[in-house]
């Protein structure tokens, strides 16, 4: 049986996303479950009003860590 | 379609992905929900989404 979106962890609905990105509706769907699961989302400021080298730094170190 | 300020953030988005040597796998605005949603980096390690003021965030 095929998998609800709802019981898919993050990752595989990453891939969910991947693989129906030319399908509308199965990505809005997919989509909207993995914003409601995040708490802490849209938390930076647009680019106008943020320091470049202070999100570059955030995501260098992010990207180290892979 | 997606607002100035969503444009705005987009381009400065994949200009850093650029600066920084990374694929961007996908990239897409979910006309629904009004969000731009990109995956980045190698084997999709980046997730950036994108709202309608031009605030957005990223997961690694």
């Amino acid at each position: 049986m095929k998998k609800q979106l709802s019981d898919m962890n993050n990752t595989e609905l990453r891939q969910y996303l991947s693989e129906h990105r030319h399908d509308e509706e199965a990505f809005s769907q997919a989509l909207e479950i993995l914003l409601d699961r995040k708490k802490n989302l849209f938390k930076y400021p647009p680019p106008s009003q943020m320091n470049y080298q202070e999100i570059e730094n955030i995501f260098k170190a992010g990207l180290n860590k892979e | 379609m997606p607002t100035d300020q969503q444009k705005d953030t987009a381009i400065f988005i994949c200009q850093l992905l650029s600066n920084l040597y990374q694929p961007i796998n996908l990239f897409r605005y979910d006309q629904r929900l009004k969000t731009i949603y990109l995956l980045a980096g190698i084997n999709n390690g980046l997730e950036i989404t994108i709202n309608q003021a031009g605030i957005w965030d990223f997961e690694l």
